[in-house]
């Protein structure tokens, strides 16, 4: 339905909610139709059934479990811990030029590399050890974050500055009361992109090594060729990133509610 | 805290505030600002001086970019003037401080805040506890009106109401002078005159120093004991006019024989710059200043 004829009738909200609801029975009955149809290879592009099917036997009988507790933890623990550091570092960048000066050159500069360059040197590093995890998502996380509080900070609002500097604020409590807040809304959007980075830091970083992992699954499904296996891993890590990406948008609006 | 103490006592005892008009006395000598360096250095404002005797209500009156802002921003501290002093109860300002209060032409609200906790930061920050910095706030909230809306947040407010919390806000901290910018500028007619009639009444009760900056001639002798007129390019001051109305004053004294004189001098004295400004500026960015006399 056209955007512009939106109207408010009870009918046509009802047809709204069935194509919100319908929307992924559908997806999975066209791919259903698709890996039957004879037309693909089955056992390259197996259908949602046998996706579930290898997703249960995972489960009762699998590392699902496991698997899963090993991908989480190291996103909460790479991303807890970038994401803290970068804020407040970003405070610092984004209230003082010396500090600037300093660091934003040689954060610009290792910025732009991608994450999964370092995956070789990370494992000449730390081995196949949880560090290197941690690490890689940590940096990952770090600069999308920098980036969007250094940005949060400058442009917090000069006459909300101004307005508590003249009811007293003493410089200290400027960045606490007043700066932090302003920024918090941008903070917000960066933690948020930082959730999808710190997804795909994560397969990189499994797929060099691991003995446990969403992404280290795919891997070793894949050296069996159980495709079932592997599409299974994809589907966990979408379910996953996904609801990662819901909770937070709305642990944003809870936190920055004036935004 | 002393400061605490005063603020208690300010909120809670009307003789402590009648006594606050002993404070307050704001005075600036020879004040000169200049914006940027060099060859496109600008001087906004030059030998401004200017006496508000404590419990004074003073307006300063200009057309638009006759700096008269830059003066109140270097009363509030915002600015360092290359020249010049400024003084309260003899005390040199450096920086912006909880002696005075600032109303900005926008609210300038906390917006993750609510209208009290807006209010209770100054307290809250000089010093005064969670309890006693929430007294203080619900008293000034009251005094404009808006006890009701304590717990709502400041969007949910129209601009006339923001502003109202803004001059709570300001009040709150007990200062000795009140500066405002232009507080009503952005608001429609209407609202406008309402607000000049609640300020005043906050006026006559607290009797607080206020240097209030507007281009509004009637605006300004509306409310004001002295109305201090400014000329573009430098500022500078070229009139200090008492008006000698009657207070308290009611909307109706601004159709008396007496405003409409003052009115059609000041009209005179602001159009008059306001020309100049213009002649200077199609004169074209290279024209010098005449050399002053």
């Amino acid at each position: 339905m056209p955007a512009d004829s939106n109207d408010n009738t009870p009918a046509s909200k009802r047809v709204e909610r069935i194509a919100l609801w319908g929307s992924i029975p559908l997806f999975m009955l066209v791919w259903q139709a698709a890996s039957t149809s004879g037309y693909v290879n089955e056992l390259l592009f197996p259908p949602p059934t046998s996706v579930a099917t290898a997703l249960w036997n995972e489960l009762i009988g699998g590392p699902l479990v496991l698997d899963l507790w090993a991908s989480v933890t190291r996103v909460v623990i790479g991303f807890i811990s970038g994401a803290a550091v970068a804020v407040g570092v970003g405070l610092l960048t984004g209230r003082y030029a010396i500090v600037s000066n300093l660091l934003s050159p040689i954060f610009q500069l290792l910025r732009p590399i991608p994450p999964i360059a370092f995956v070789p040197i990370v494992i000449l590093w730390f081995g196949l050890s949880e560090w290197g995890k941690w690490f890689l998502v940590f940096w990952g996380v770090f600069f999308t974050v920098w980036v969007a509080t250094h940005l949060g900070v400058q442009r917090a609002d000069p006459a909300l500055i101004r307005a508590a500097r003249s009811l007293g604020t003493p410089d200290h409590l400027l960045i606490r009361d007043v700066i932090l807040p302003s920024a918090l809304p941008t903070i917000f959007v960066g933690l948020r992109t930082a959730v999808g980075v710190s997804f795909y830091t994560l397969v990189a970083a499994e797929l060099a090594g691991a003995f446990y992992g969403l992404a280290s699954r795919i891997d070793l499904a894949h050296q069996n060729m159980q495709t079932g296996q592997m599409l299974g891993g994809l589907v966990m890590l979408g379910v996953v990133s996904a609801t990662a990406d819901r909770g937070f948008a709305l642990l944003a609006r809870r936190f920055v509610w004036w935004s | 805290m002393a400061r605490e103490g005063a603020i208690r006592a300010v909120a809670s005892d009307p003789d402590a505030r009648r006594a606050q008009a002993t404070r307050g006395h704001l005075r600036i000598e020879g004040l000169r600002v200049a914006f940027g360096g060099g060859e496109t250095q600008r001087i906004a404002i030059d030998q401004i001086a200017l006496d508000v005797a404590p419990g004074e209500f003073v307006c300063v009156l200009g057309p638009s970019g006759c700096g008269k802002s830059t003066v109140l921003n270097v009363v509030a501290g915002f600015i360092a003037p290359q020249a010049g002093s400024v003084r309260i109860d003899g005390k040199e300002i450096r920086k912006p401080g909880a002696d005075r209060g600032v109303v900005f032409q926008q609210p300038t609200l906390f917006p993750w805040k609510t209208v009290l906790q807006n209010v209770a930061y100054g307290p809250r920050v000089g010093g005064c506890s969670r309890a006693d910095a929430e007294r203080t706030a619900r008293q000034h909230l009251a005094m404009v009106g808006l006890s009701p809306f304590a717990d709502s947040y400041p969007q949910a407010l129209s601009g006339g109401m923001q502003q109202r919390v803004g001059i709570a806000r300001a009040l709150a901290i007990a200062p000795n002078v009140l500066l405002m910018d232009e507080p009503f500028g952005a608001l429609d007619a209407q609202t406008r005159g309402m607000m000049q009639e609640v300020l005043l009444g906050i006026w006559e009760n607290l009797h607080t120093t206020v240097l209030f900056v507007t281009h509004d001639i009637e605006e300004a002798l509306f409310i004001a004991d002295r109305v201090v007129v400014m000329s573009a390019g430098p500022g500078r001051v070229i009139d200090d006019i008492t008006v000698p109305l009657a207070r308290p004053r009611r909307a109706e004294v601004t159709y008396g024989s007496e405003f409409i004189r003052l009115k059609r001098h000041c009209a005179g004295l602001i159009r008059a710059e306001s020309l100049r400004a213009f002649n200077q500026q199609a004169g074209g960015p290279e024209t010098k200043r005449p050399a002053p006399r």
